[in-house]
């Protein structure tokens, strides 16, 4: 996604006359991207579906309010983050975690060629899930998402050194688990 | 977006685990999901657009509903008010315009320092009746005074008589 075609969008939103199709256009474009990340934090897909749509909608009742100071998936990926730290406080997620995974793993979503790794893609989710919230966030936002740290301080408002720092104990904690899991 | 110092393109011994797991999950979402989901949430924000509005108007509306009530009731208490107002003053001032016994009973209601004023101004009065009283006994003579004992001990007398008369009764 470009530049030039995030104006775009932008511009349909904001006209009246097209709104409903800017908006649309948005969630083709972004929904997938965000629907994972979410769903990669929270686990279950009832409440991905519920924080993607609640982020959604908070991006076509507010729209008026994004000022163009950061990029427009910055700021979608930093309305569902705090979506899912909002869950994370609601539902006391830390104490659901082993629960969710045993729950929702049970459909392993691997293509033939690694049915052989399913176990080794549980225990590595099984030690993101670990994580602290913070660094599970950096984590997955580097490492599934490729999105640069200046990009992450923005989602997150902190500062570079403050993200290296996490992803490094993050790196360090999950090469740990599997080591004493294999 | 890729960055070049991801762990991902670096070719480390410590990266070669997580590329062994590559970037699978294990998760299914069901079939259909992200072709119904855009249109189902445009759907849901207008409903949540349009409540929110209702509710702002809702809000504006009551506030001016009650600054108008306030005003209304300002323009229409106001002199009922300062009319009671009035009429309190009258009867405070008209009391003590009257005979003193008269000016204690209506001033009783409101303070003490109305009580103080009748008081204080029904006061002299008194005292320059016992004045004279004290310049009357000093003049009277001395079988004056023998007279007044006489006839003070006869009302004496005659209070005991009739007091045991209705005693009987």
């Amino acid at each position: 996604m470009n530049q030039n075609t995030e104006a775009e969008i932008l511009a349909m939103i904001q006209d009246p006359a097209t709104r409903d199709t800017g908006f649309l256009l948005l969630m083709n474009t972004y929904q997938k991207q965000l629907y994972w990340h979410i769903r990669r934090l929270v686990v279950c897909h009832e409440d991905a579906e519920d924080i993607l749509q609640e982020t959604f909608i908070l991006v076509y009742n507010h729209i008026a309010t994004f000022k163009g100071e950061s990029r427009l998936y910055t700021w979608l990926y930093r309305i569902a983050t705090n979506e899912c730290n909002r869950h994370f406080r609601n539902k006391d997620f830390r104490l659901k975690r082993e629960e969710l995974l045993t729950e929702h793993t049970s459909e392993l979503a691997v293509g033939p060629e690694l049915e052989n790794s399913e176990d080794i893609i549980r225990k590595f989710q099984q030690a993101i899930l670990l994580l602290p919230n913070k660094q599970r966030i950096v984590f997955n936002l580097r490492y599934y998402d490729e999105l640069s740290y200046e990009d992450i301080a923005q989602i997150l408002q902190t500062s570079v050194g403050t993200l290296r720092t996490s992803y490094h104990f993050a790196f360090e904690k999950i090469k740990k688990y599997l080591v004493d899991h294999d | 977006m890729i960055d070049q110092k991801s762990p991902v393109n670096k070719n480390t011994a410590e990266e070669f685990e997580f590329l062994r797991v590559g970037k699978e999950l294990p998760y299914k979402v069901p079939e259909g999901f992200f072709e119904t989901m855009p249109e189902r949430t445009l759907q849901k924000a207008k409903v949540r657009l349009e409540k929110h509005k209702r509710q702002v108007f809702f809000k504006s509306g009551f506030v001016v509903f009650a600054a108008a009530a306030a005003i209304l009731a300002f323009v229409f208490l106001l002199p009922n008010h300062a009319l009671k107002q009035e009429n309190q003053l009258v009867a405070v001032v008209k009391p003590l315009e009257t005979p003193p016994e008269n000016a204690v009973k209506s001033v009783q209601p409101n303070t003490e320092m109305d009580d103080e004023k009748t008081l204080s101004a029904k006061a002299p009065a008194v005292a320059s009746e016992e004045e004279n009283l004290e310049d009357i006994l000093k003049n009277l003579s001395e079988e004056d005074l023998s007279e007044l004992l006489a006839e003070y001990k006869a009302d004496d007398l005659e209070e005991a008589l009739s007091s045991e008369t209705t005693n009987i009764n």
